[in-house]
């Protein structure tokens, strides 16, 4: 059984990964390469959709460049050169697809297009071995609960509105939170820091949640607890006990809509993916949960958690060996493109 | 074109590259790609030569600057990978 390399190149939203892996028969997946740079904006700030797509012009070159080095390999090796298709914003998703278009035809490689969320899937089952758990797809642009059944990657709840990364990362913004390395990643070291619980909106609804209201919720609070406070709740609250009520409030509701379709399947193992999987706090509310239903729990680092280009390398060569390739006329971007769209050959 | 009157400003460049297979490897990776606004932005491409030739009509002064904006954009990008990334 020979083996395969496949380049993986994403940039759905602001960061731009490119991987390089190695698949051998009988042997773990090889990461030759992972190599990101985030576009990250100044505090308050949010990032928009031409400047990201700049940003990705900016660094693609240098970073394939670099990740050709790392991985010590030649072109020639790879079999396929895999890209994000979709869901993303539309600018970024596009810059990347015009380049990995370029070097398909430059050294005559098949492209494989790839759905953002079966690479976090696929990366974070081949890191943690875990074997079919439900799966949590936690990001900034994302908030689903998946699990695997006859070839899908069946969405058993979502967000109704946003992802409980962009309700994060908009009250950074409201607080004027740093985006250095992620807004994310300050909000949860703000969080350590809080003492105080403030009640803020919690949404489930069934199988599904909701951030909107969490997030006018504890905009509400920054105003009336922070900003303008009343005489007697001057000086009372800080920021942190804003974060810390956020996380608690908002990885709850994470918790339950997980716990659900654990025992709608009979799951015994959950799988956290996505950016928003990195933190600590939402780690720790999970495996209490997990614990007490017997369960395990599964998690990825930051090089895996946050948008990388190893995933995409990873779920589209498993796409590739079950051949599917992408023509040129179907390697466009799209930035609405369901999980459960894609038929997972590569499983039974 | 039907309608041609809609689509009053008209952009026809003619891109050189190196030899023809540049040129018509640029066309199919520019090719896929829909416009975002069809009724106010059509686009041609075809190759001559060496040269990519792209014929735009847009409904407005505005929307050809940005039209042609990321067109640049994007052939600056083609290119540069071309340039940068052919000894992998």
């Amino acid at each position: 059984m020979p083996s395969f390399i496949a380049l993986g190149l994403e940039g759905s939203a602001n960061k731009l990964g490119v991987g390089i892996i190695l698949h051998e028969d009988n042997q773990p997946a090889k990461v030759l390469a992972n190599l990101r740079h985030t576009y990250i904006t100044p505090p308050g700030q949010g990032f928009l959709p031409s400047d990201t797509a700049k940003h990705h012009r900016s660094w693609i070159i240098r970073l394939i460049k670099d990740a050709f080095r790392t991985a010590n390999i030649k072109m020639k090796q790879v079999d396929c050169i895999c890209f994000t298709k979709g869901p993303g914003i539309g600018a970024p998703l596009h810059s990347v697809a015009l380049v990995a278009r370029t070097l398909s035809l430059m050294y005559s490689k098949p492209l494989v297009a790839v759905n953002h969320c079966v690479g976090h899937i696929e990366m974070g089952r081949e890191i943690t071995g875990a074997q079919n758990p439900v799966v949590l797809y936690v990001s900034g642009g994302n908030t689903q609960v998946i699990a695997y059944s006859e070839r899908r990657y069946r969405i058993f709840g979502e967000t109704l509105d946003i992802a409980i990364g962009n309700c994060l990362d908009r009250f950074a913004r409201i607080i004027n939170i740093s985006n250095d390395p992620s807004p994310g990643y300050n909000i949860e070291q703000e969080a350590t820091k809080g003492t105080q619980f403030v009640d803020l909106p919690y949404t489930v609804k069934g199988m599904d949640c909701s951030f909107s209201g969490l997030l006018s919720g504890v905009e509400a609070a920054a105003d009336e607890l922070l900003f303008n406070p009343s005489p007697e709740n001057a000086g009372k609250y800080t920021k942190s006990d804003l974060c810390f009520s956020l996380q608690e409030t908002g990885f709850a509701m994470l918790v339950e809509i997980t716990e659900r379709a654990m025992a709608h399947v009979g799951a015994d193992s959950v799988l956290i993916v996505g950016g928003v999987g990195c933190n600590k706090r939402l780690q720790q509310m999970m495996s209490e949960m997990c614990e007490e239903r017997g369960a395990m729990l599964f998690a990825t680092d930051e090089r895996f958690c946050i948008d990388n280009g190893i995933m995409i390398a990873q779920a589209g060569l498993l796409a590739f060996k079950n051949g599917s390739i992408c023509s040129l006329e179907d390697s466009t971007i799209t930035q609405r493109y369901r999980t459960d769209e894609v038929f997972v050959s590569w499983r039974k | 074109m039907q309608g041609q009157g809609l689509l009053p400003h008209k952009v026809k460049l003619a891109v050189p590259f190196l030899n023809s297979t540049d040129a018509n490897r640029c066309l199919q990776i520019l090719q896929p790609d829909h416009e975002l606004r069809e009724d106010q932005v059509k686009r041609r491409l075809s190759v001559d030569g060496s040269n990519l030739i792209v014929e735009y009509e847009c409904s407005s002064a505005k929307m050809t600057r940005v039209t042609m904006n990321t067109f640049f954009e994007n052939l600056h990008l083609i290119v540069e990978t071309m340039n940068e990334l052919s000894s992998l």
